[in-house]
């Protein structure tokens, strides 16, 4: 219901750092008074075009369940995830993209990994991938996570709606 | 004829009857002592036969040992695999972390930098030229325009808000480099570390100390020659010995490059670095005893009891690892690590002690 605009993330990783990372790439600066003088006085209006994103932190698997199940019930789904594929001492990325899809099968994910624990083939055995799924190598450059962001906006958008119709619910 | 002849023959056949008789007894037991043994020809055959039976059964036994040899040989060698394998398991988990701790700074680093050239690239100072390019225009009647013109009006204010906005710009710059430089720290200690737990495999195997001795000066040679360094090697003749060779060379890396850096800004005389190893009978065993000493730097009092702390350094980039893990690591072998030196200027000697164990063939290296 009224996900239209929904901009929510959810960021799942065991280092605080990478969290750091994706609020710097993520966040979007808000139009200033220097701006508006600038147009005033220059004329050329500053690009600020940025998507304003709502991110959340888990640092475990199960936190990361915790608040999706919470997100269900506020009726404010994340539309999408990213995802650490090695979070010690709880359950891996696999694992936990397994349990967050049984409570939310319209999350989209995006697993980031720093190599390669599994290989690729074994993950979409794992998982029953369709398209909700997109990989992401660490180290990433801000425009691919950015991008991916954007496009799992849309994603979890067609998703849902397509879902309500459906009648199916989450 | 008379009958004393007639009396000697009978005497004589008699005689002869009764020599027949013995005869005939001396040939039954001849016989049945030659049927016991077999006869002469079936006694050489009989020696034949054991001789043969002999001859196959050496034959049998030789290809037993071979045999044995040859699977103790395939043991041994498929021992050594076993400990390289896990070696490299050992040191593959190893990697794999570090590969996943690195990456993750490495993702920072790439964050950061990216921020750091969008702010340039964005840069406000960009409106002080646009605000230059204004003042320029007007140059004629910059009074009038500046409190007439509505554009001019807004100038000064946006020229305030425009060094305010300058000043934050600079400082999130400036932050962002120190977390640069922290990160950069931050792998820089995950390899050190790295390399510290390299050695702790925990293997045992069969040492030829010289040689080991010679692969950690090989290591250093270059450091070593740069610096002017004259080795010295008093190495005794000992048999191998089970040691944990990667733990064991780690450190005597670490304790060969310290004695280079005791001796780097030593300028009144030639650098020296002897190394001695021997074997010392002690009442509870055998040791093994390596001693590095060098003609350098020296340790202070006030040093030598933070000697062995974590952390500690003298040194301008040090990461005071090496004394440290060098020590728990000789802990960890059964054996203990000791400086000595006579003061500053004076050099010193690092003596690694550790439990000398010869190897036994028969328990197949354990």
């Amino acid at each position: 219901m009224g996900t239209l605009g929904n901009r929510r993330i959810l960021l799942v990783d065991d280092m605080p750092t990478i969290h750091e990372d994706f609020r710097k790439i993520l966040a979007s600066e808000a139009v200033s008074e220097l701006d508006e003088d600038e147009a005033l006085l220059f004329g050329a209006p500053s690009s600020t075009t940025s998507i304003h994103f709502d991110l959340d932190s888990a640092y475990q698997g199960a936190e990361a369940l915790d608040k999706v199940t919470a997100s269900l019930l506020a009726d404010l789904p994340y539309a999408m995830a990213f995802i650490d594929m090695r979070m010690p001492p709880g359950w891996d990325g696999v694992e936990t993209i397994e349990r967050l899809w049984q409570a939310d099968p319209a999350l989209q994910v995006v697993l980031c990994t720093a190599y390669s624990d599994y290989s690729w083939a074994e993950v979409l055995t794992r998982l029953n991938v369709r398209d909700r799924l997109l990989i992401l190598k660490k180290p990433f450059d801000a425009i691919e996570a950015y991008q991916l962001a954007d496009h799992k906006m849309g994603n979890d958008q067609a998703s849902r709606v397509q879902n309500e119709r459906a009648g199916t619910s989450g | 004829m008379t009958l004393t002849a007639e009396a000697d023959k009978v005497a004589l056949l008699a005689e002869i009857t009764r020599q027949n008789k013995i005869i005939q007894a001396l040939m039954n037991r001849a016989e049945r002592s030659t049927n016991a043994q077999g006869s002469n020809f079936s006694s050489s055959q009989a020696t034949v036969m054991l001789e043969d039976q002999v001859r196959n059964r050496t034959e049998d036994l030789e290809t037993t040992l071979r045999d044995n040899k040859k699977i103790t040989r395939e043991l041994h060698a498929a021992q050594s695999n076993l400990l390289a394998m896990a070696r490299e398991a050992g040191m593959a988990e190893i990697a794999n972390n570090v590969l996943h701790n690195i990456g993750n700074v490495l993702n920072s680093i790439n964050v950061s930098t990216g921020l750091i050239k969008n702010k340039m690239r964005d840069t406000k100072a960009q409106g002080l030229s646009k605000a230059v390019q204004l003042i320029n225009e007007h140059a004629e009647n910059l009074g009038d325009f500046l409190t007439h013109n509505d554009k001019g009006k807004l100038l000064p204010g946006y020229l305030n808000k425009l060094v305010t906005a300058l000043a934050v710009e600079q400082q999130s710059v400036i932050e962002e480099l120190e977390l640069l430089t922290k990160c950069v720290d931050h792998i820089k200690t995950i390899v050190a570390t790295q390399q510290s737990y390299a050695g702790k495999t925990n293997v045992i195997e069969a040492v030829q100390v010289s040689n080991l001795l010679e692969d950690a000066l090989r290591i250093n040679a270059n450091a070593l020659a740069r610096h002017w360094v004259t080795v010295v090697t008093e190495f005794a003749d000992i048999p191998l010995l089970m040691l944990d060779k990667s733990q064991l060379l780690q450190i005597l890396v670490n304790l060969i490059g310290n004695a280079k850096q005791a001796l780097e800004g030593v300028m009144d005389r030639s650098h020296q670095l002897t190394l001695r190893m021997n074997i010392i009978d002690l009442a509870d065993g055998q040791r093994l005893q390596i001693c590095v000493e060098d003609n350098g730097e020296g340790i202070t009092q006030k040093n030598m009891a933070r000697l062995f702390v974590h952390g500690f350094t003298t040194r301008k980039y040090g990461h005071g690892f090496g004394l440290h893990s060098c020590v728990l690591a000789a802990k960890e072998m059964g054996g203990t690590l000791i400086a000595h030196s006579d003061g500053l200027g004076k050099g010193a000697t690092f003596t690694l002690e550790l439990p000398a164990k010869p190897v036994e063939d028969s328990q197949w290296g354990r």
